[in-house]
């Protein structure tokens, strides 16, 4: 499923420095062409639910699938899911040079899909016994900064904005939350774009 | 139970008239201030904002929208049955309202016909894209202002009323406290929208349509 050129041992090295350099890392492609249509075409006709926070302190509002991949299934999404708790994890790994683990509890990823309306306000992913933060993009196309919808990446819970990256297709984004401060944000999507991306977290073995 | 959820002022007959007036000099489209009875429109946010909101997302040929949404049922046994100051709100859509609205437009109308009080609520990310209220049983729109707080246009939440181009804003009302804006759904093809919410405010109103009446109501 992994594009072949993220094992090529000179890409490895790479990404393993910058790794090393703290950087918030983002490949592409990240799977094979036909993997990642079938992953969008699943994900398309899956029913995705409004997801709100009950109470502050982070404030989203956008639709989530999430899923238990069945062991024998293979559904787009079931393959999937058993694929980040596998090979995933390994790649990521090596990549990082952690000894890496899937959630200990409920689905091992969610798809997730912003539309008009639709942002994950700044936040840390700190705090909850996650390791490494990874972001399968599922986006067609891009769209203008303007129109949101990107990830960005800040200085502080209040910015300033140190990275945005536009919506990607089959792109994979990893960073580091084992310490406090990686703060990230999804911009309000203020056009009638759909983002979709699957994500999730390892945690330390 | 009062006898009126309305403030006293309305119930002026020249105050009436005037208004009626301003209506139709508007082109049947106007935002009346003071509108409730006093303390009534104090007292109602904090409940309202208490209640259960469920997401009222529509994608379709018609109107384009995400605000959230709460219906208030009017118990089986009327309007008071509904605990204070709940009842007087429901009197308000139900009576008070449509006869109010009937001496301003000039149009005989009755109360909408659902048999709910419709609360709105507009926070960060809702939006309402732009439409023309098109549709049975709407002769007038009323929307009932119950935010505190103002902000500036370019936060969204604003009623913008477009022109054919359904782009140019030839008018655009804040968010009002204790307001209501009346306007003929039809002839005027009046296409309106709510821009996007961009921060975390809330715009809480309440609102919908009255159908034509074929009696002549007054207050």
């Amino acid at each position: 499923m992994l594009a072949a050129d993220l094992r090529r041992p000179e890409r490895l090295a790479a990404l393993r420095r910058a790794w090393a350099a703290g950087e918030a890392l983002r490949v592409a492609p990240a799977l094979d062409e036909g993997e990642a249509l079938a992953l969008l075409e699943a994900t398309r006709r899956e029913p995705h639910a409004l997801v709100v926070p009950e109470a502050p302190p982070i404030r989203f509002q956008f639709w989530k699938w999430a899923g238990i991949p069945e062991a024998a299934c293979e559904h787009a999404l079931c393959r999937l899911g058993r694929w980040t708790q596998t090979d995933l994890l390994a790649w990521v790994e090596a990549v990082t040079g952690l000894a890496l683990a899937p959630p200990p509890e409920g689905p091992p990823c969610a798809a997730a899909l912003y539309t008009k309306g639709s942002y994950l306000d700044a936040h840390d992913d700190y705090g909850r016994g996650r390791a490494v933060a990874y972001v399968l993009g599922l986006t067609p196309a891009p769209w203008p900064e303007a129109d949101g919808g990107w990830l960005e990446f800040l200085a502080a819970q209040d910015g300033p904005v140190v990275e945005a990256r536009p919506p990607g297709w089959n792109t994979l984004d990893l960073f580091d939350v084992r310490a406090p401060g990686r703060w990230h944000r999804v911009t309000l999507l203020r056009e009638h774009h759909q983002r979709r991306t699957i994500a999730g977290w390892f945690h330390p073995r | 139970m009062t006898d009126t959820s309305l403030h006293p002022r309305l119930r002026d007959p020249a105050t009436l008239a005037a208004l009626a007036r301003d209506y139709r000099a508007c082109g049947g489209n106007l935002r009346v201030a003071d509108v409730l009875a006093p303390g009534l429109a104090a007292a109602l946010p904090d409940l309202l904002l208490s209640l259960p909101f469920s997401a009222h997302h529509v994608q379709d040929d018609h109107v384009r929208c995400f605000f959230w949404r709460c219906v208030i049922g009017v118990p089986p046994e009327g309007l008071g049955a509904l605990p204070p100051p709940l009842d007087l709100l429901g009197r308000f859509v139900t009576q008070d309202l449509p006869a109010l609205a009937s001496a301003i437009t000039g149009r005989p109308v009755r109360g909408p016909v659902e048999d709910w009080l419709p609360v709105c609520l507009y926070r960060k990310g809702s939006y309402l894209d732009a439409h023309e209220d098109h549709g049975i049983d709407r002769a007038v729109a009323f929307v009932l202002g119950l935010t505190r707080g103002a902000w500036p246009a370019e936060v969204g939440g604003h009623l913008e009323f477009l022109a054919e181009d359904r782009e140019t804003v030839v008018e655009r009302r804040p968010p009002g406290f204790d307001t209501l804006d009346l306007y003929d759904v039809r002839p005027v093809v009046r296409w309106h929208r709510v821009p996007l919410l961009v921060e975390h405010v809330e715009r809480l109103t309440v609102s919908g349509w009255l159908p034509s009446s074929p009696e002549a109501t007054t207050c």
